[in-house]
This record gives structure tokens, C-alpha cells and sequence, in this order.
């Protein structure tokens, strides 16, 4: 009877378990705690994986950039692009935090290395427009933004680089053109209605 | 002869420094490559009113600077000045800047915090022109010639700086120590610190920036009355939006109020190699941005001084422009 009643404790006990088994997978784990923006927790469930794996630099890097850690995201993710010279994901990953840090030019430099190998990338050219926009660099950001809208011409985000550019250089025409296009795809777009009015 | 009572420096110098444009430009984006490249010439005029002893001053150079991306600047220049003395005499000065920098972007702190040192070292030369004066008069009788020596003095000065700006770009902290000295006769030695603070508001279009200059001179020599200089430097930039080229990139006002003497100013690369006390100054500056990688700088400033070796107060106005250039 004894032997039982301990049986039927153990095997209620290991259901009881199972739960917390299914967290002992580091990557699901750190999934579900990024998700709840516990990006500290999110880190340290990764402790039990080789912190050389290029996929646990580049997680380590994405969540130290997601919880302010700037500085701390650029070294993974350079030591992911150490490891991995034609990693794109670690190139586009590290842009991000260098735009955090105003870094414009290691960002720019970053977003042609990818569009060396991938010259279509939309990420890299998104990266790279805002860059162009915080140095100030209208006329090639009004350049490069009229051809990535050739390819993307459905995404409003690049439309609104190319009419920011055209204000900035002085071509209303083209600035409102592009902003009516904002406002096909986005009606309610803030910036594309202000512009209008 | 008086002037050979001035031992050490002798006018107000500025090594603003400049930078020779060199036509290697490119097309090439910067963003190809890690390194940045800056040079500008810089020149300027500058007439004394008032004076006793100086009329005028004219000032040369260039400078060069090199970022590589956005974390490390190494700068070096040169600058020749020449004041025309009013006793057929004249100081020149060949100085040499270098300057390093190394930004770091800790997490721990919301912006960029930089480490700067700049280094000067150059020589100034009094020089009489009429180095004979003969007495005797000519009549026969015993007549002699007197050949008045160069007078020069060895400047060497080296400033480091930490500064701190936010990311948002809306404050602005540093704090710089400089150490000049001046080997002449007699020699002198000058410490200053220079705590800054700056501030800018509708979207950093406006800034503000106070700078106080706490320098203090080793012993009290012939040159100076005292040995403590205090002022504040008190500066507004307005920013212009940007706009199609060419156009004005910023205008700044420039007011010092207090005494300096012998002073380093960090933000313009320039020693104030002048045994004079700056008493007070007021200057315009206005920027032009030709085209996205030439930009021409003017400015004209109105300066009191005062000479305490030889009770000389006097004004001066100064013209100053630079071209720079990046490619």
C-alpha cells in the first residue's frame, strides 16, 4: 500500500514537472521571456548553451540591443561577423545599435558591406536611409531612396525618406508627390497628411 | 626697446587651426572606406587700435584631421603668424598642433564620452629690424655699432579634455586641463582648467555654451601683475535647417567677459601666445555650406587688451575666415 501511495506521489510529481521540463529548453525558454520583455532573463536562460555558437552571439546581440545594453549587442554581434565573415544577419544585426548610438558612419559602412553581397537587401537599405538622413546627406539619400522605391514600391517607409529628402533639397513637387503616394498606402500617415495640409 | 621688456610671447595668437584643401578629393562615398578625411586653410588679419607697440598681425596655416569612423580623430596642423611691432620690429611664430581623440559609448551612460589630448609646440622670434644704432654721431670720432639679438621663446603646451554629449544632443559636459609653457626669458608657466557646460534646445537648432577659463601662472613676472585669470565664455550658435545647397550652416556669437592670459582654447585648436590680458571680447561667426562637402567659415571679432609691462591698453579687430574641405 505504501509502495503504491509513493508511486502515485512520484508519477503526479513528474506531471507536475512537465511544465518546467519544457523550460529547460534554453532557446524556447528565452523565446517566452523575451516576449515578455524580460530581456535580462531572456540572456541568462542562454547560459547553458556554448557562448561561442554564432547563433547565440547573434541572440545575444539582438537582446542587447532590445533592453538598451548598445555597446554590449555591437560586441556579439562582432564577434558573430569574426566568426562568420558573409554573415548578412550579423551585418544588418549590428546596424541597429550603432544607429542607437548615432554611430552613423560604422553604420553606413555596415549596410554596404551587406549590399556588397546583396545588393537589393531591403533591411540594409532601410538602415542605410537613416543613416544618409541623420548625416544629412540629402541628395543621395533623394537618390538612393527613388531607386529602393523602384523595387519596394508598395512600402511607404522608403517613400517617406525619398519626400524628406526632396523637402530638404527644395523640390516640393517631388516631396508632395511622394507623400501622396504615403498616403495611398498609409492614409492616416501622420507626416505624409501634415505635409498635405 | 621697450619690447625687449616683453620677453616672452608676444601677441595674441590664435592657433585657430587650418587646413590646406587638398584637391585629392574623390567621388568615392566616405562611407566606403573607415577613414574621413578634413583639411581647411585658415587665415586672418588683425589690426590693433590704440596700442603703443603693436599695429598689426596677419596669421597662416592649415590643418588636416583624420576620423576613422566614429570613434577615433587624430589631427595635426600647422600656423604662421607675424605681428608687425610699431618700433620696426615683428614677432614671428611657427606653431605645430597635434591632437588625438578616441570616443567611447558606454551603456552605462546615456550619450558618447570622448578623451582628447592636444599638443602645441612651436617657437616665437622677436626681431628688430633696424638691428644697428650707431653713436658718435659721425664726426670722426669714435663710432660703434650695436646689433639688438633676436629674442626667442620655446612654447610647448599640452591640453587633455573629457568631454560628454548626449545622445538627444541636448547637453553637453567637459572638463580640460592645459599646461603651457613658455621657455624665454623670463620663463613662464601656466596651468588652466576649463570646465564647460553646454546646453540646446528647439530640437538643438539653438545651443548654448559656457565655458570658464580658471588659469594661473606659476610665479608673478615682469609680464603680468598677477598670477590668477578668471573669465567665462559665453556662446550661442543658432543652426540653420537644412536646406538646398549652398546655404548658411550656423550663426554664432561669441562673449568673453573676465581676464585671460595665456590661454588654450579647446574648441578653436588656439593658443593665446601673448604676454597681454585679454580683458574682453565679442565675436560673429557665420558658416556656409557650398556643397555637401565644402564649407566656408567667417568671422569678425572685437577684442580689448591691456599689457601690464608697459600699461599699454589697447583694441583690436580681427578678420578670420577658413575654408574646409572633406573628402
Amino acid at each position: 500500500m505504501r509502495t503504491t501511495l509513493l508511486c502515485i506521489l512520484l508519477s503526479q510529481g513528474l506531471l507536475l514537472l512537465t511544465p518546467a521540463q519544457a523550460d529547460t529548453n534554453p532557446w524556447k525558454e528565452s523565446y517566452r521571456l523575451e516576449h515578455a520583455f524580460q530581456y535580462d532573463a531572456a540572456l541568462n536562460a542562454l547560459n547553458g548553451v556554448s557562448s561561442e555558437d554564432d547563433l547565440v552571439l547573434l541572440r545575444r546581440g539582438w537582446l542587447n540591443y532590445l533592453k538598451g545594453a548598445h555597446s554590449k549587442a555591437i560586441e556579439f554581434y562582432k564577434k558573430a561577423i569574426s566568426k562568420n565573415g558573409n554573415s548578412l544577419d550579423a551585418r544588418l544585426g549590428i546596424i541597429l545599435p550603432l544607429l542607437a548610438q548615432q554611430r552613423w558612419r560604422e553604420a553606413e559602412l555596415n549596410a554596404n558591406k551587406v549590399l556588397d553581397m546583396a545588393p537589393w537587401n531591403y533591411y540594409a537599405h532601410v538602415r542605410l536611409m537613416e543613416a544618409e538622413q541623420a548625416l544629412k546627406q540629402w541628395q543621395a539619400l533623394a537618390k538612393h531612396a527613388q531607386a529602393v522605391h523602384e523595387r519596394y514600391p508598395s512600402d511607404a517607409a522608403v517613400l517617406v525618406y525619398l519626400a524628406r529628402a526632396q523637402q530638404r533639397l527644395g523640390n516640393h513637387d517631388a516631396a508632395r508627390a511622394a507623400y501622396k503616394k504615403v498616403l495611398e498606402l498609409l492614409p492616416d500617415h501622420f507626416e505624409a497628411s501634415e505635409f498635405a495640409q | 626697446m621697450k619690447h625687449r621688456r616683453h620677453r616672452i610671447l608676444h601677441l595674441s595668437y590664435k592657433i585657430t587651426v587650418g587646413v590646406l584643401v587638398l584637391a585629392l578629393c574623390s567621388n568615392a562615398r566616405a562611407a566606403d572606406s573607415p577613414w574621413q578625411m578634413t583639411g581647411s586653410a585658415q587665415a586672418y588679419w588683425q589690426n590693433y587700435s590704440g596700442s603703443d607697440s603693436r599695429d598689426n598681425a596677419f596669421n597662416a596655416g592649415y590643418y588636416a584631421m583624420a576620423d576613422y569612423l566614429d570613434t577615433t580623430t587624430l589631427g595635426v596642423a600647422y600656423n604662421y603668424s607675424l605681428v608687425n611691432l610699431a618700433n620696426n620690429a615683428d614677432i614671428t611664430e611657427h606653431l605645430f598642433y597635434l591632437s588625438g581623440r578616441h570616443s567611447l559609448y558606454p551603456d552605462a551612460l546615456p550619450g558618447r564620452l570622448t578623451l582628447r589630448v592636444d599638443a602645441y609646440f612651436g617657437k616665437d622670434t622677436l626681431a628688430y629690424n633696424n638691428k644697428s644704432s650707431s653713436s658718435g654721431g659721425g664726426m670722426g670720432g669714435g663710432s660703434s655699432s650695436t646689433a639688438i639679438p633676436d629674442e626667442t621663446t620655446n612654447i610647448t603646451a599640452w591640453q587633455p579634455v573629457v568631454s560628454f554629449i548626449n545622445y538627444s544632443k541636448t547637453l553637453y559636459l567637459d572638463l580640460g586641463y592645459a599646461y603651457s609653457n613658455y621657455d624665454g626669458n623670463p620663463d613662464v608657466k601656466a596651468s588652466q582648467l576649463t570646465p564647460t557646460f553646454g546646453f540646446g534646445w528647439n530640437d538643438s537648432y539653438d545651443w548654448l555654451q559656457l565655458r570658464a577659463y580658471l588659469i594661473s601662472l606659476d610665479e608673478k613676472t615682469a609680464l603680468f601683475n598677477d598670477d590668477r585669470f578668471t573669465s567665462l565664455e559665453v556662446q550661442y550658435s543658432h543652426w540653420y535647417p537644412d536646406a538646398a545647397l549652398p546655404q548658411i550652416e550656423f550663426l554664432r556669437v561669441t562673449l568673453l567677459g573676465g581676464e585671460r592670459a595665456l590661454a588654450v582654447d579647446p574648441d578653436a585648436g588656439a593658443l593665446y601666445s601673448t604676454a597681454d590680458r585679454q580683458t574682453g571680447s565679442l565675436a560673429f561667426s557665420l558658416q556656409w555650406k557650398l556643397n555637401p562637402t565644402l564649407k566656408v567659415l567667417a568671422m569678425a571679432g572685437y577684442g580689448k587688451y591691456k599689457t601690464d609691462a608697459t600699461a599699454d591698453d589697447y583694441d583690436s579687430l580681427l578678420f578670420y575666415m577658413n575654408l574646409q574641405h572633406q573628402w
